[in-house]
């Protein structure tokens, strides 16, 4: 059961397209890491399709191509809306010591990329992202980054996410843990 | 097996019925520094697992401190183990993680090794170098001074002189079998290895796994209380039915529930499988009157064991078999490593099901191990302080019990095993066989200081 999932990279954008469409993701993006950043995770939960698949795979170094890094089979994360809805309710509990006091998490988004449409007005969107955790009184930040490839869905009207991939850069993670989600 | 006498030296883990240890021994250059000299550098340390290097031609890069080494599949089916350094000018050869290679060539003047590790070609051989060809097996590459392989586990040690793997693991290997053959085809990993580096002594992590089960009901309470698996809270509490077998099997602690494969989330084929898979004596151990499933362990000095599960979906219980290893990088650092294995004839669903049940409790996001990294991590900063490592760690747990309440005389494996997982034996053996090794040679210097605390003399 070995194999490699290939990055989605964004090489073919259709420029006409993205304007209207990429601040609407831009914004979609925004307002899901303000949620995050500020512990709102309900409002997170909420902005969830409910068949959402949220994988980040783990990578390790490959000769050839960075693409083929990415293991089909072993994962950081790989959920559905049950466990995150788990991972949630687990940090409201009053036992979630890794997050009890809360740590500082950052989610920085840039680069957004609207790369395809679908018919039904889903959108295929790219991003970087960087995480900065700071905790206690510690002055050490830690950090993460990587690529995110997402597909937004429109139910009712309003954009949900719908599937995510991250793929980050580090191979050997240089956090403790991640206590909140990419 | 087990006996009264036995129970004794249970609880005299410690040399001379000692409870306590220094807790200097978590972050002092000094100790590390000889930590390094008698126990990683002599010692077997684990290195891969065969089925991350499946076909002739596969490799993976591991370590042992900082020698980085190859660990490879000759064409010949044989695997082998080199330090990864260029026998020219000592540059890291290889610099990925892993793959498939037909060749390894060092980029910085080109020499060339075949995966059995033999010189291939050297740019501008001859006549520069000699006019008749360099000396290939003077030049190849270093192999690793002992490998073993066993039940499918590679190990390496840095000492060409020692005791065999077989003979180190003892009654261990009979514990390790429960994993290794309840499939006829054995396990193999689902991909390589989460890796990531936590601020916490080596050891801190080691004896979570070797004898910790206390920490489960209130390190754990955030998932025991939003019902990530069956147990509640109430079945870790005294004498609940989270209560379980210690057994101390060697250089190794392994812990067992009280519980059949089936109400650990095996689903009835695999169950049926295991037990007409395994040898007796485990079978009879684990299928016998009062079922018995192994739930997690250590082997010292630095490889853990876990068995555990959790709902991927309402009330879908999944288990996995995670494994892993807490590499150290300095006397406060650890890099850890954690691989999650399956049964070879286990189907598609199930091992995505196993994966997801790992992710979702351990490893880098679980929900369990999160907290973990928070105590381990906030614990090496309580203990590291001056006058705090004067303050002894308390390996008391367990002294409360009566002799004929732990007794298991009819338990059928081998090793000392308790009727109970709410003991510190296990902490005790750890540090126990850790002091053993402190002490013993290349240099007669003893680790310990006599009256203090901590160490024997």
């Amino acid at each position: 059961m070995t194999g490699t999932a290939r990055a989605e990279l964004p090489a073919e954008v259709d420029l006409e397209v993205a304007p209207g469409l990429e601040t609407e993701a831009t914004r979609f993006l925004y307002r899901e890491a303000a949620a995050l950043d500020s512990g709102n995770f309900d409002a997170w939960l909420a902005m969830l399709a409910p068949d959402i698949q949220y994988q980040v795979p783990v990578r390790s170094t490959r000769y050839g191509r960075a693409d083929e890094e990415f293991s089909a089979t072993s994962f950081h994360f790989d959920e559905d809306l049950f466990s995150l809805t788990m991972r949630v309710k687990r940090l409201a509990t009053r036992f979630a010591w890794a997050e009890d006091p809360p740590s500082r998490n950052r989610h920085m988004v840039t680069n957004v990329l609207v790369t395809a449409v679908s018919a039904t007005g889903a959108l295929k969107v790219s991003s970087n992202l960087l995480l900065t955790r700071s905790r206690f009184d510690e002055s050490r930040t830690e950090s993460l980054s990587g690529a995110r490839s997402d597909v937004l869905e429109r139910i009712d009207g309003r954009l949900r996410l719908a599937r995510r991939t991250v793929f980050l850069d580090q191979t050997t993670l240089p956090v403790g843990s991640i206590t909140t989600f990419l | 097996m087990t006996a009264v006498e036995d129970i004794a030296d249970v609880r005299d883990g410690l040399p001379a019925g000692r409870d306590t240890v220094r807790s200097e021994i978590y972050s002092d250059p000094g100790i590390w520094s000889r930590e390094r000299e008698r126990i990683f550098e002599p010692g077997w340390n684990f290195l891969a697992h065969e089925s991350e290097i499946p076909e002739p031609g596969d490799f993976v890069v591991r370590y042992i401190l900082e020698d980085s080494i190859i660990v490879s599949r000759g064409r010949d089916g044989t695997i082998r183990a080199f330090l990864n350094v260029c026998r020219h000018r000592s540059m890291l050869l290889c610099r990925a993680e892993g793959g498939s290679a037909r060749k390894f060539v060092c980029p910085y003047h080109g020499w060339s090794y075949d995966m059995d590790g033999r010189l291939s070609s050297l740019p501008l051989e001859r006549p520069y170098f000699s006019t008749s060809g360099v000396d290939r097996e003077e030049l190849s590459l270093r192999p690793l001074p002992r490998l073993g392989v066993t039940e499918g586990f590679v190990f390496g040690s840095l000492a060409s002189e020692g005791e065999p793997l077989e003979e180190y693991l003892g009654d261990f290997a009979w514990y390790l079998a429960i994993h290794t053959r309840r499939d006829p085809q054995g396990l193999e990993v689902l991909g390589p290895p989460q890796r990531w580096i936590v601020r916490n002594n080596w050891k801190i992590g080691a004896e979570n796994f070797a004898g910790d089960s206390y920490h489960a009901q209130y390190t754990h309470r955030s998932v025991l209380e939003i019902g990530l698996h069956p147990n509640s809270p109430k079945d870790f509490q005294g004498r609940g039915k989270r209560d379980g077998i210690n057994v101390l099997a060697g250089p190794g602690v392994m812990r067992l529930a009280r519980q059949s494969a089936a109400e650990r989330g095996y689903p009835p084929d695999m169950v049926d499988l295991f037990r007409s898979t395994l040898p007796a004596p485990q079978r009879d151990l684990l299928f016998g009157d009062e079922p018995r499933w192994p739930t997690g362990g250590h082997l010292f000095p630095n490889l853990s064991f876990l068995n555990a599960g959790a709902f991927v979906a309402e009330r879908r219980l999944v288990p996995f078999l995670n494994v892993r290893l807490w590499r150290p990088l300095d006397a406060e650092t650890i890099e850890t490593w954690s691989w999650v294995l399956v049964e070879k004839s286990a189907s598609p669903s199930f091992r995505r099901d196993s994966m997801r049940s790992y992710v979702l409790t351990f490893g880098t996001t679980g929900t369990e191990e999160q907290d973990d990294v928070e105590n381990f991590t906030q614990m090496q900063r309580g203990l590291a302080g001056v006058r705090a490592k004067d303050v002894p760690q308390q390996l008391i747990m367990g002294r409360g019990l009566r002799e004929e309440e732990l007794a298991m005389p009819s338990f059928g494996g081998p090793g000392t095993a308790v009727a109970t997982t709410y003991t510190d034996a296990g902490l005790r053996r750890f540090h126990q066989l850790w002091e053993r090794a402190m002490a013993a040679p290349p240099s007669a210097a003893a680790v310990a200081r006599p009256d203090d605390a901590g160490v024997p003399a």
